[in-house]
């Protein structure tokens, strides 16, 4: 049974996960589709490697590709449906292992404003070639 | 059993990968990525088959355990035919690489799930313990029941979700999925009209006679 998957959306309802994969170059962005397929398709337990849970937040995983950028999409199950959809929330670079600094926090910020607000979502947005 | 949520899925992934393979590093990539979740996922869930832990399996394969952690990772790309080969001797299976076309990829990726990954090591291999056991390769079935099979897999092409209505006595609505011919050029002689499609047995529409 595929996963539904939403974007967050700013206040001024702009899709900001899709801006930033707009903003990755070919070959990350590819990959990135690819992993949103996959968690689409399986959710997160079928292949390993596609996401795990953050230290620093239980209700937090992070998408991981490493191309020529160590790209990092952040996500959460439902917030809404916990068992049937998933939420991009913030997508951000690392460099040396290190996430800029407030990342994880406003991935954070992003959910719980998801969860006031359902109006801050809306369906994922494949970025185009 | 596909639900209706499957199948507008499965047609709209279709749809999405018909239209970005036509840019070649985007195809390239994409099968590159695929053919690595795929080896990564099959190693782990071959592994989870037979009960082994990554010890165990690094042991029957004459590696060291951080080495099947880092091959059980989608992200890890430098594949060895010879470490693959390895695996395959400590799993009791053949090792296949093909080269195929890029639209076989789409129903693969349709397939993917744990029960199409799993393999019968020799010793449960049926075929060759049992002379009335049919050759099959993976545990699924070998052959499509035409009764299950949905519209895209007889070659339609969905149109929509409608909400449909008894016709008579009480009872609830129910869904259902719409499909339709192809569209394709009209070959020579044919009619050329096409403001009345004739009405087409499923059957005929799949091309089985």
């Amino acid at each position: 049974m595929p996963w539904t998957i939403y974007d967050y959306r700013s206040h001024r309802s702009e899709n900001i996960v899709k801006v930033w994969l707009e903003g990755l170059q070919k070959p990350d962005r590819v990959r990135m589709t690819k992993r949103i397929d996959l968690l689409r398709d399986n959710g997160l337990d079928l292949c390993p490697g596609l996401a795990g849970p953050l230290k620093e937040s239980s209700h937090l995983y992070k998408l991981k590709v490493n191309g020529r950028v160590a790209a990092r999409l952040f996500l959460c199950k439902g917030p809404l449906t916990m068992e049937a959809e998933f939420t991009l929330l913030w997508g951000a670079f690392e460099t040396d292992n290190e996430l800029p600094p407030g990342t994880v926090e406003t991935a954070e910020h992003h959910r719980r404003e998801i969860i006031a607000n359902h109006q801050r979502r809306c369906p994922h947005e494949r970025v185009k070639v | 059993m596909r639900t209706i949520k499957d199948v507008a899925h499965t047609n709209e992934l279709r749809s999405d990968l018909r239209s970005e393979f036509h840019d070649k590093e985007y195809r390239r990539i994409y099968a590159d990525e695929s053919l690595n979740t795929y080896i990564a996922t099959q190693i782990k869930v071959l592994r989870e088959q037979r009960d082994w832990t990554q010890a165990e399996l690094a042991k029957e394969a004459g590696m060291a355990q951080p080495r099947i952690a880092v091959m059980e990772d989608i992200n890890h790309s430098a594949w060895s035919l010879n470490t693959l080969k390895r695996l395959a001797n400590a799993y009791d299976l053949r090792l296949a690489v093909k080269f195929e076309s890029f639209s076989s990829l789409i129903p693969e990726l349709e397939d993917f799930g744990r029960a199409s990954l799993l393999r019968p090591s020799f010793a449960d291999d049926r075929w060759f313990h049992d002379s009335n056991a049919e050759i099959s390769a993976t545990t699924s079935t070998p052959f499509p029941d035409f009764r299950t099979l949905t519209g895209h897999q007889l070659g339609l092409q969905f149109s929509a979700i409608r909400t449909v209505k008894p016709s008579v006595g009480k009872g609830s609505e129910t869904q259902a999925v719409v499909y339709v011919m192809p569209k394709r050029n009209p070959r020579p002689g044919e009619i050329q009209n096409a403001s009345k499609t004739p009405k087409t047995s499923l059957a005929r529409a799949a091309g089985i006679r």
